[in-house]
């Protein structure tokens, strides 16, 4: 596995994890999304395996199908522009409370090993001088959490990124372990189901409820992937090399998103 | 406490200085529009012009540092409470930063859904609401806003959230009348009809001002009622480089220009000082983007691709006298 193999593939890093997120929905599920990475997941699933998959924007914006033009932003056009019902936010965020949201997609700076997440500040916030950055905030995250059914991270896999403790928390996952979200009032059968990162994709164990390491994707070593983990990762006994994308997933895919309008800067064509 | 009664047929169409020097007093708790659309930019300019202070800033989501941003940058703004807040392309509210790092600033977070629940709170006259988020995470620890409850029937845990007491709400509308009727479409604007209930005055900024009449032919696009408004201004292009449905897309290429800006404090007060306080009105601003970038920029952001409704509504009616002299005899 080395950079040679990494040159041939026909698909970029970015394609792989959109595609990963995308077998995640299974058929007939209602996503819940903001924008960028889980509209093309989404979209992708819609064309392969889960053509009655649907999608309510966090803005309130609801469509069977796929956006009429790519939304930007989370109240962009595309969420309401030819959709099927354009209501507020107190509609997706009572969706999310009813518990009729089956898959959701967070993102954010840090998660730890029981897919609690930090997208709020760098620092302490309880010395402000310390403060590196103060990132935009729970927005949907926290209630994507709290009440989605399964929710999946989204994260570039770093050591600053996936580490042993967030500087703030304010997505919870499986807190502090089992139990944990009973205890604190949140729905127990909720909640995180994988982390799907730039090296592979992490599952959380039923027991323990602790991430661990269950598939790489082409290329990526196991030693690589820990080596860039804040924690100690457990490995599954065998893990898995993740199918690379399918030539009708990566067609489904680019047809999505021709501009390539939501590909990371350096992979736009 | 309000600063005027409510008479119906007042006219309130007047300038946007006047707006906001009646009805926006140092202290007050200001519920600021939008979310990445709709977010009322030109009024905070004014707000900022007229040097307004200790202001608190209330918002579910705002998406440009040409607003709360730059009101924290003035020193306008002594604390901000809100659900999300930067500028996306920077990934972060700049300013806001600074002044929290140098201890200028008191921020309070909340998630959308808590801040939505206490605006609604608010807007129904209440002091908490309940939410099903924000358990267990840090917001619990630092917002002393936010505390447990039970609920009182069936045990539940639930967050309860302060419902905030707001003063004046700012928001920007497709179009209002002169009388204070704001209508707007798509989205509700996510959390504008409920901020804007909540507030004591409201004023609504809007691109086109329009006849009574117009609204009256199509009451259900009314999100904000004639009796809640304190002012009305016709502001074309008051959101950019926000968007507004209808009107024009979001100018994500200015708001990366004015972001990048704002990320350094020395190009910020150049900015603010060729943008805010270099243009007197927004129509100047426009003018100046328009010298500065070229007519084309401006021309491209309008809506290209137009949907109308293909059956018309009827908001018509009958009225009772036909029932006049009409009864059914029961046959037994």
């Amino acid at each position: 596995m080395s950079g040679e193999k990494k040159h041939e593939r026909d698909y970029t890093l970015f394609e792989m994890m959109v595609i990963a997120a995308a077998r995640e929905i299974k058929d007939g599920e209602v996503v819940f999304a903001g924008i960028g990475l889980p509209v093309l997941a989404t979209a992708v699933a819609q064309k392969t395996h889960a053509p009655n998959a649907c999608i309510i924007f966090e803005s309130g914006g609801m469509k069977r199908g796929t956006p009429i033009t790519l939304p930007v932003t989370v109240d962009d056009f595309g969420c309401f522009s030819g959709a099927d019902a354009a209501l507020g936010m107190y509609a997706s965020m009572a969706a999310l409370g009813r518990g009729e949201v089956d898959v959701t997609f967070i993102g954010g700076a840090q998660v730890d090993k029981y897919g609690n997440v930090n997208s709020t500040i760098i620092g302490d916030f309880t010395r402000p001088e310390t403060v590196k950055v103060i990132l935009p905030g729970s927005g949907g995250a926290c209630p994507m959490g709290c009440l989605g059914k399964r929710t999946i991270i989204i994260m570039p896999h770093e050591k600053r990124r996936l580490v042993e403790k967030l500087d703030y928390l304010t997505t919870p996952g499986w807190l502090w372990g089992p139990g944990a979200r009973e205890e604190v009032g949140l729905p127990p059968d909720r909640g995180p189901s994988c982390i799907i990162t730039t090296m592979g994709l992490l599952r959380f164990d039923p027991k323990t409820k602790e991430a661990y390491l269950e598939g790489v994707f082409e290329g990526v070593s196991v030693e690589e992937v820990k080596a860039n983990t804040g924690w100690d990762l457990k490995v599954a006994p065998k893990v898995k090399v993740i199918p690379p994308p399918t030539e009708e997933e990566l067609k489904a895919l680019r047809e999505t998103d021709p501009a390539r309008i939501y590909y990371p800067p350096g992979e736009r064509r | 406490m309000r600063l005027r009664a409510p008479f119906p047929e007042e006219d309130k169409v007047m300038t946007l200085e006047e707006a906001i020097k009646r009805f926006v007093r140092d202290g007050d708790v200001v519920y600021v529009g939008g979310f990445q659309y709709c977010i009322p930019t030109e009024a905070c300019f004014e707000i900022v012009r007229q040097k307004k202070r200790n202001l608190t800033c209330w918002m579910v989501a705002n998406d440009t540092v040409l607003s709360t941003d730059l009101l924290v940058a003035m020193g306008c703004c002594k604390e901000i409470h809100y659900g999300w807040f930067a500028s996306w392309p920077v990934r972060r509210p700049p300013a806001t930063i600074r002044a929290f790092k140098e201890g200028r600033l008191k921020i309070y977070h909340y998630s959308n859904y808590t801040a939505m629940m206490a605006l609604m709170g608010a807007y129904f006259g209440w002091t908490f609401a309940p939410s099903l988020s924000d358990f267990a995470s840090d917001m619990m620890k630092h917002n002393p806003n936010l505390k447990y409850m039970e609920c009182p029937f069936t045990g539940k845990r639930y967050v309860a959230v302060r419902c905030p007491e707001i003063d004046v709400a700012i928001i920007h509308c497709q179009r209002a009348d002169k009388y204070g009727n704001g209508q707007k479409w798509m989205s509700r604007t996510v959390s504008d009809e409920w901020g804007a209930g909540a507030a004591k005055r409201v004023i609504i900024t809007c691109e086109e001002l329009v006849p009574n009449e117009v609204i009256r032919h199509d009451p259900d696009r009314t999100l904000i009622p004639f009796w809640k408004t304190c002012a009305v201004v016709e502001v074309p292009w008051g959101a950019h480089p926000t968007g507004m449905y209808g009107y024009y897309l979001r100018d994500q290429p200015f708001e990366t220009y004015a972001a990048r800006h704002f990320m350094r404090e020395d190009l910020m007060w150049k900015f603010i000082e060729e943008w805010v306080l270099g243009c007197s009105d927004r129509q100047e601003y426009i003018k100046h983007y328009v010298e500065k970038f070229g007519y084309e920029a401006l021309e491209r952001l309008r809506i290209k691709h137009h949907i109308y409704p293909i059956m018309p509504v009827d908001y018509g009616f009958t009225g009772w006298e036909v029932f006049k002299g009409v009864e059914y005899p029961v046959e037994e």
